[in-house]
């Protein structure tokens, strides 16, 4: 029993050895110089390349896919969207604390949110988003492992888990580096053959404050005021308004305004928008192809010119 | 309690420490408590059944044993087996025998709301087999419940096998009561254990999201999609399955219990009949020796018409091992033809082959005939894989009709990329295997003990870095 004992603890010193060593240098070589992809790419190319921002945009893919700083004139020239797949508002508020610990400087933070986010059963992807961002390791990022299964905060101590899954894509992406142009993050979606589904998604959302989710929200708005950055939220449509429900849509955006929202451009319901009606104009239900994107990002610009004349929370200065 | 969890883990630490802390019969008493506990982990109240199992087959073999005359060892045989046929038959097979009686009478018969128990398959049908063999004089058979309980209900065969034979495992059982820790097995035992862990989450595992992603939109990929996620569902249920027989052996030789194997890479046959000889060996060794040859045998004088007829019957019942549903039945038939095709073209096939010294071009025929055994193999999971005929049908129509590979659809780009690592580390292992350099050997090797550590360190390397973590349960838990 003693020298099986002996060989499992000197398995495990192997391990966990190897487990540090080839984590450091995969951070260092690879990670921190790899500057596109989903794995952390995009995010280490604000925090290199762009640390002063006049806007930033961050969201999930409807964020990233349907606008386009370019086109937002009445926030400033210098805009990045940040936005990222399969992605929840706490994923956002994580990587908004990372970015001000990183010394990224913003004048404004456009947030593009869905009400499905603060649905109840939202919290279920919790695991998820944190991994995505485990090999940042912050603070807050601990916080919310803390909160997670025995097996999982274990896992947490290696190195090689915190790049679970994202080593070939950031390898791939490292070597991509060099012949890299600038970018401002957005990326329009080309058609498919397919036509968008107009089945409802949101009939049973109910917007609940006890979400995970939306203590993620009221996370990101209360940083927001205290390093004086207007948060202006973003509420796109769907096609047919698959994923709009009035009744719980207006009681979201009444608790927002509450957390001290600088602005909230309520585009969700489709039908007050005729020129987005087209199904040629999206990809599937909930994303707009790049044509469509192009509409929907003019939209919002000419919103933001309107109501931003008319808003207390803007200073003009930030403008 | 899946292998693959945290649970197991404690579990199993705390197991093992009072298994090789106590002896003789307080050992198995451990071994029988922790089953159940393992087991009751899934749904408690299947036990009972569990339970009624091994009460029926224990009884009949002692009947059996104790018989004076020939006619009450028949009695003693067909008490144990067609109660553990009835009872594999209520819970797994019951309703889908009505649904379709129902259907050809036109009558509503009811349907009883139950849930399959966790390896019910698995368990019968190695509590078949020790009748059997008690009958036919191979086995002598346990008085000790303990032992023989052991014997079906240790955990880790319980729920997917392997089938065990109690000529191999009963004596094993029995020198358990005196067996002492040993070096060798610990680390042969480990090495497989943390191999298969590796087979499950990082490459079953990663495979999965793609596949049930495909399927559960069946009808809006095209035949290139369609048949790519069938060739990895191909390797997702093999990674998967041997995953699972490569822990379970393993961790029974941890405890000093050797199992058969279940698997000898099946992906390098060249033929469908020596897939077969390869692929979830303990069940088609099983069937040929209960079920195959008996079969033939009551045919009379052996023809190869029978030799076929034979054939189409027992791999379409090993079709219905799998699940009570037409798709399981149409996956096991197909096989069946497969095997009479090949019966049938032998000749034709070895003629054409020597006229054109294939055998000559070595690894290239080599390498063509095993894609076609994986290609056919991977057809056949189509049926396996869908939850309809309809679906299967609706999967075959468009990878036969509706075909292009500027079609193909790879969903998430970076799933993919980690997907096709997976596979590559699993060929390239695998490879190691099929040219005769298992785990056994690794350790066997001069410095093997370095060699097996250094393997178990990579592998919990792998998974750390790769490992799809959250993939859930074994597919074969369902059977």
């Amino acid at each position: 029993m003693i020298s099986i004992l002996k060989k499992i603890i000197l398995c495990l010193a192997v391990v966990i050895i190897l487990d540090r060593v080839c984590g450091y240098l995969f951070m260092e070589i690879f990670f921190k110089n790899t500057f596109s992809g989903e794995s952390g790419g995009t995010i280490n190319y604000v925090i290199s390349k762009k640390p002063k921002l006049d806007f930033l945009i961050l969201g999930p893919s409807r964020a990233k896919h349907s606008i386009n700083p370019n086109t937002l004139t009445a926030l400033g020239k210098n805009g990045h969207n940040l936005g990222i797949n399969a992605t929840t508002i706490i994923n956002s508020s994580l990587i908004f604390d990372l970015l001000l610990k990183e010394g990224v400087t913003t004048k404004v933070l456009v947030l593009q949110t869905d009400l499905e986010n603060y649905n109840k059963q939202s919290d279920s992807v919790l695991l998820d988003q944190i991994k995505r961002l485990y090999p940042y390791d912050t603070d807050t990022i601990r916080s919310y492992v803390k909160e997670l299964s025995f097996a999982e905060r274990l896992m947490y101590q290696s190195d090689l888990y915190k790049l679970n899954r994202k080593m070939l894509n950031v390898g791939f992406n490292f070597l991509k580096r060099n012949s890299m142009e600038d970018y401002n993050g957005y990326v329009g979606l080309p058609s498919t053959q397919y036509p968008p589904l107009d089945t409802s998604l949101s009939q049973n959302y109910v917007f609940d404050e006890t979400t995970k989710n939306w203590e993620a929200f009221k996370k990101i708005a209360a940083l927001a005021k205290r390093k004086d950055i207007p948060l202006i939220v973003v509420f796109p449509p769907s096609y047919k308004n698959v994923f709009f429900n009035k009744v719980e849509q207006k009681k979201l955006v009444e608790a927002m305004k509450k957390e001290g929202v600088a602005l909230i451009v309520d585009l969700s319901d489709v039908t007050k928008i005729p020129r987005l009606e087209n199904k040629d104009l999206w990809r599937d239900s909930l994303h707009l192809n790049s044509e469509g994107a192009e509409i929907f990002s003019e939209l919002l610009n000419n919103e933001l010119k309107k109501s931003l004349i008319k808003s207390p929370h803007i200073k003009k200065s930030t403008l | 309690m899946l292998f693959n969890s945290f649970e197991f883990l404690v579990f199993f630490t705390i197991f093992f420490v009072l298994f090789f802390y106590t002896k003789g019969y307080t050992r198995h008493a451990i071994l029988f408590v922790s089953s159940c506990i393992f087991y009751a982990w899934f749904i408690p109240k299947y036990l009972l059944i569990l339970f009624l199992a091994i009460g029926i087959d224990y009884y009949a073999a002692i009947k059996i044993e104790d018989a004076t005359t020939e006619a009450k060892r028949k009695i003693g045989l067909l008490f144990g087996v067609i109660n553990t046929c009835a009872l594999l038959f209520v819970f797994k097979y019951y309703n889908f025998f009505i649904e379709n009686v129902s259907q050809v009478l036109g009558s509503d018969f009811v349907r009883w709301d139950i849930i399959l128990p966790i390896g019910l398959s698995f368990h019968t049908f190695q509590s078949l087999s020790y009748v059997i063999d008690v009958y036919r004089k191979k086995v002598k058979p346990e008085r000790n419940l303990l032992i023989y309980s052991n014997y079906v209900m240790m955990f880790p065969q319980l729920v997917a096998g392997p089938i065990e034979r109690a000529g191999h495992l009963m004596p094993q059982l029995r020198e358990s009561l005196t067996y002492r820790l040993n070096q060798t097995d610990f680390v042969i035992g480990a090495s497989l254990f943390f191999y298969g862990l590796f087979k499950k989450v990082v490459v079953a595992d990663n495979i999965a999201p793609y596949v049930d992603s495909v399927y559960s939109n069946h009808a809006l990929h095209d035949g290139s999609t369609l048949l790519l996620a069938s060739m990895l569902f191909s390797v997702q249920i093999y990674a998967d399955f041997s995953g699972y027989s490569d822990m379970a052996i393993g961790l029974a030789r941890m405890l000093g219990f050797s199992f058969q194997p279940n698997f000898a890479t099946p992906y390098f046959s060249r033929s469908v009949t020596e897939f077969w000889r390869r692929w979830h060996i303990s069940l088609s060794s099983w069937i040929r020796d209960y079920l195959y040859y008996p079969l033939v045998r009551s045919f009379g004088r052996t023809t190869k018409v029978k030799i076929y007829l034979s054939t189409l019957i027992t791999f379409a019942l090993i079709g219905l091992w799998h699940g009570a549903n037409w798709t399981f039945l149409a996956f096991g038939t197909l096989h069946g033809i497969y095997l009479v095709a090949e019966g049938v073209t032998e000749k034709t096939r070895k003629s054409v082959a020597d006229f054109l010294r294939l055998e000559k071009l070595g690894f290239i025929y080599y390498g063509f005939q095993t894609s076609v055994v994986f290609i056919l193999v991977s057809l056949s999971f189509v049926f396996f894989r869908s939850t309809s005929f309809e679906e299967a049908l609706s999967i075959f129509k468009n990878i036969f009709f509706d075909f292009s590979l500027s079609k193909i659809n790879v969903l998430d780009t970076n799933g993919f990329a980690v997907l096709f690592f997976s596979i590559g580390l699993l060929f390239l292992s695998e490879f190691f295997v099929f040219r005769k350099f298992t785990v056994e050997d690794v350790y066997k090797k001069e410095h093997g003990t370095l060699y097996s550590m250094a393997l178990i360190a990579i592998s919990l390397l792998l998974i750390l870095a790769f490992g799809f973590f959250g993939g859930g349960s074994f597919i074969y838990f369902q059977f």
